[in-house]
């Protein structure tokens, strides 16, 4: 019954290998099965639906851009630190403020589509453009204009820079 | 002259010679995300052991360069991801903070086993 205690958290469609089985309409009152309970397993897999909250990300005073509304949902809700020295305290506020989950691109693996947004400390050549590139919403503490030889990826949608953990605000 | 980096090429991303044609070398640590790595000149883990400075010479295989300019967080790049942009630009003034400038000379040929090396100049 763990199954039907996660679908009735979900939006719909998410990837979990169960998707596709359909309760049959005679269990539509199953939210009232004490078995239906959310079990511990929902917290390796996706972060419960409906604690998000989107948040704006500012650049800094001496940053670029005009801000990115982040915005974590189900199955893409990875904030995505590839900085140097672990999890960026902007990597950390977003996620805090927004309700999405930290994650070390230096330390682990993840899929770009479960990447709310990446948050990286480019001086800008690489990294500023590889994210942007790749259609994942990029913010760089650093505060540098787009630059280098993915110049081209980079626009005021997908980038903002030289943001700092006072440049962080929910916006819903 | 005192090593102050030393590492060696593990592997070549398909795009990194782009950024060589435009007179950049992004070299990584090993640990650097898969995404990275079709941009990325990969090397082996390394300790950065004194500060990058103007005047250093940066050895890439049997090729020497002068360090002519150093950006402001080149250093904790290297030392935090073994990450190292080396621009042969020939400029005197850092274009980007992450920047290591070299002459305006074509970037050398760079493979696998390609030795890098940052030697400090002084006693």
């Amino acid at each position: 019954m763990a199954l039907f205690g996660r679908s009735k958290k979900k939006e719909d469609g998410e990837a979990d290998g169960n998707s596709t089985v359909v309760p049959p309409p005679d269990q539509a009152e199953r939210g009232s099965d004490p078995k239906a309970e959310p079990s511990a397993e929902v917290v390796i897999g996706t972060a419960p639906a409906g604690n998000y909250r989107k948040v704006l990300v500012k650049p800094g005073s001496r940053g670029w851009g005009k801000g990115l509304v982040i915005a974590p949902q189900p199955g893409r809700d990875l904030i995505y630190s590839v900085t140097g020295g672990g999890i960026h305290p902007v990597a950390q506020r977003i996620a805090d403020l927004s309700g999405g989950r930290t994650f070390d691109g230096f330390k682990s693996k993840a899929k770009f589509e479960e990447i709310a947004c990446a948050v990286i400390d480019c001086g800008g050549t690489a990294r500023i453009g590889v994210y942007p590139m790749k259609g994942v919403m990029t913010v760089d503490v650093h505060g540098v204009s787009p630059s280098g030889p993915l110049m081209r990826f980079i626009n005021d949608e997908n980038f903002v820079s030289g943001t700092s953990v006072t440049d962080i605000e929910v916006v819903e | 002259m005192k090593v102050k980096y030393h590492t060696i090429v593990t592997g070549v991303g398909e795009m990194a010679a782009e950024f060589a044609d435009a007179g950049i070398l992004v070299f990584f640590g090993p640990n650097a995300p898969e995404e990275l790595h079709e941009f990325a000149i990969l090397t082996e883990a390394s300790k950065l052991l004194a500060n990058v400075e103007v005047g250093d010479i940066v050895v890439i295989g049997e090729a020497q360069f002068p360090t002519l300019c150093v950006g402001p967080i080149a250093n904790q790049n290297v030392a935090n991801l073994g990450h190292l942009v080396i621009k042969f630009n020939g400029m005197s003034v850092p274009e980007l903070p992450g920047d290591i400038s070299l002459p305006a000379v074509p970037a050398p040929p760079v493979k696998p086993g390609t030795m890098i090396e940052i030697l400090g100049g002084g006693v």
